[in-house]
């Protein structure tokens, strides 16, 4: 995927390595240092993506968002910093696609951008799920890692989907059986923990060492909401 | 506070009654004895200039008592100095009697004995006169004291109601919300309270606004070289081993840890109560914490509302304490509800464990054990931050000597019960 990127932040180094590294994975990098500059760019160049500080030196990242909103759709993701007065909830409010808590992993900066121009080209955002790297497309049923489609039968994306949407809660096997019941069963008892393995070997970085899907011994299983700490 | 009103109101009332029964007593005191004395040798004195001579003929003395008993309307009795009634006028009075002091005679109401100066007596009766101070002063004086008591009651409790309110700013104030102001109203004076307790809670709000875009900014600000870090790393490709690499993403990942402790712990000097608070299965979330360190977590899910971020900073900070300690064999974590229904989450190492005296200080910001060397790992807040964090929710964090060997720290929050229960 190719595109135009314009990046307001003020710290111009940052901006420079930003730009050579996105610069190497095929994207065309405009940098503006202040947030005057990089609206009067925005009005006369069209770019695809918008990377966005949240504290630039003529302006707060909030109120540009908004008034960039107003006259573009342009996808915006915001750079914060964990534990910034803004937390996701705001961000997204005031129109941003999504956004990224300093420091960052580079690769999570590319995936989010790409998820942010698809989004922003095709599926709803509704039914595109985050979480860190993992993104799920309940619409078109698909797991995507890094924004590279990872293969899943059909019970077992059911089984993630279950399971993602209750991140954060342990689910016991039963409870994931009857969110499933729909499917197909390939069932018999211990069926949720052979599915729950082959779902780790396609989703996880470590199918040993799970992130995504950790198993709460004599409980059931948790989909983690934070996964690429 | 909802009765100062009362309070101030009885007080007055009191104070009132009080002054009333002592006026009154005091009014009747003085009238009966305190010049009473020089009131009788007086009256005795009189009576000498006014009577003829002692040895004056018996019809020139009863001449002289008629017409006193004319001019004055008084019943008169003159006695000679042996007790001899000389002369008399008006009504029948009682005999005399040496016995009893001078003044009023006992037992005869308004009847008086009046020693003369030459050794005669007067025995007199004032009849009832339209003056009967006592009572009438006490009537006088209750009158006013009711009149004071239905007069201040609307004021005190104006006054009281604008304490109320300003208290209520105050204790609004004092459980963080910032925004508490007092209505301003009434009369300059009574308004300067309320005006000054909202110039001070605006000075705070600032204060506290102030500090928190003071920790916004060195978040931001801190984070954005590591990022610089991060991405040189990335661009750095195959110039670096990736021993090395792991080595520097680590150094990063300590760095932030301690920007993001330093950054917490102001932040909950600042506020009291947590600021965002949601339900957590407080099993999931010590599941997620221990699945970053490969380690196992055991017992039952059980929901607490809070800050996500905060506890699972509190649960990490337990964790990463445990593993320093740990000695042989991985930290234990366990969470379960208790039996007076609250969360408990158990850390349990096989270190080498922590005298009881030091089991309270190891709580303290910066506290190192006796002995302990610098290990260069962890920002020395790790431990206070998990106490500051329990506290910020409603708990406590202990730390005991686990079976065996090792420490065991237990924090108990107060559980909920979950609003969307989990699917059974």
């Amino acid at each position: 995927m190719s595109g135009r990127i314009l990046i307001i932040d003020d710290d111009a180094r940052l901006a420079a390595m930003v730009s050579g590294y996105l610069g190497d994975a095929g994207f065309r990098v405009t940098a503006a240092p202040t947030a005057r500059e990089g609206e009067q760019r925005l009005k006369r160049e069209p770019f695809d993506a918008l990377v966005l500080d949240l504290m630039l030196p003529d302006a707060d990242g909030l109120e540009v968002c908004r008034r960039i909103r107003q006259s573009s759709d342009v996808p915006i993701l915001m750079l914060t910093a964990r534990g910034d007065a803004m937390d996701r909830v705001v961000g997204l409010e005031i129109g941003a696609d999504d956004y990224l808590p300093k420091p960052f992993e580079p690769r999570e900066l590319l995936a989010r951008l790409r998820a942010i121009m698809r989004r922003k080209s095709g599926a709803s955002p509704q039914d595109m799920k985050r979480y860190g790297r993992l993104e799920i497309d309940r619409g078109g049923r698909r797991v995507l890692i890094d924004g590279e489609e990872r293969t899943l039968t059909s019970y077992q994306f059911a089984l993630l989907d279950a399971l993602a949407s209750h991140a954060g809660r342990v689910m016991s096997r039963d409870a994931l059986m009857d969110l499933t019941r729909g499917e197909q069963l390939e069932a018999f008892d211990r069926s949720v923990d052979v599915h729950v393995s082959r779902i780790r070997a396609a989703i996880e970085d470590d199918p040993k060492k799970p992130r995504r899907i950790i198993t709460v011994r004599g409980a059931g299983y948790v989909f983690a909401r934070e996964q690429d700490r | 506070m909802r009765r100062l009103y009362l309070q101030i109101y009885l007080t007055i009332v009191a104070i009132l009654v009080i002054a009333v029964v002592s006026v009154g007593g005091l009014a009747r005191f003085a009238f009966d004895n305190a010049r009473f004395d020089d009131m009788m040798s007086a009256a005795g004195e009189l009576a000498v200039n006014a009577l003829p001579p002692a040895d004056a003929p018996r019809d020139r003395q009863q001449d002289a008592i008629s017409r006193l008993h004319e001019t004055l309307r008084i019943d008169l009795a003159l006695y000679s100095a042996t007790g001899t009634l000389v002369a008399a006028a008006g009504r029948r009075l009682p005999p005399l009697d040496f016995e009893g002091p001078a003044g009023r005679m006992r037992g005869h109401r308004g009847t008086w004995l009046v020693p003369m100066s030459d050794g005669r007596f007067l025995v007199t009766s004032i009849p009832r006169g339209p003056w009967r101070p006592g009572p009438w002063l006490l009537a006088a004086l209750a009158a006013i004291a009711i009149a004071v008591a239905i007069g201040a009651y609307p004021l005190v409790r104006r006054l009281t109601r604008r304490l109320e309110r300003l208290k209520q700013g105050v204790d609004r104030l004092g459980t963080g919300d910032l925004s508490a102001r007092v209505g301003v109203e009434g009369k300059p004076v009574p308004r300067s309270g309320p005006q000054s307790f909202n110039r001070s809670a605006g000075q705070i709000e600032e204060l506290v606004r102030s500090k928190r875009m003071l920790l916004a900014n060195a978040s931001h600000e801190l984070r954005t070289p590591l990022t610089r870090i991060n991405m040189a790393i990335a661009l750095a490709g195959d110039q670096m081993s990736s021993d090395q690499r792991e080595q520097v993403l680590a150094d990063i990942a300590e760095l932030d840890q301690l920007i993001e402790e330093i950054l917490i712990a102001s932040r909950l000097d600042a506020v009291r109560g947590p600021e965002r608070s949601e339900e957590i299965d407080l099993l999931a979330l010590a599941a997620e914490e221990t699945a970053r360190d490969g380690i196992g977590v055991e017992g039952a899910s059980v929901f607490v509302r809070g800050d996500r971020p905060l506890l699972r900073r509190m649960i990490r900070n337990l964790i990463d304490n445990a593993r320093r300690h740990a000695g042989d064999g991985a930290p234990e974590v366990r969470v379960n509800r208790t039996a007076d229904r609250r969360a408990a989450i158990e850390v349990r190492d096989h270190g080498a464990g922590i005298p009881a005296a030091e089991r309270e200080r190891i709580f303290e910001p910066f506290y190192r054990l006796p002995g302990t060397a610098e290990t260069g790992k962890g920002s020395g807040l790790g431990l206070a931050l998990v106490r500051q964090i329990a506290r910020h929710h409603g708990g406590e964090v202990t730390c005991e000597a686990a079976p065996g060997s090792g420490s065991r720290f237990t924090i108990v929050l107060p559980a909920i019960e979950p609003a969307q229960a989990t699917p059974a």
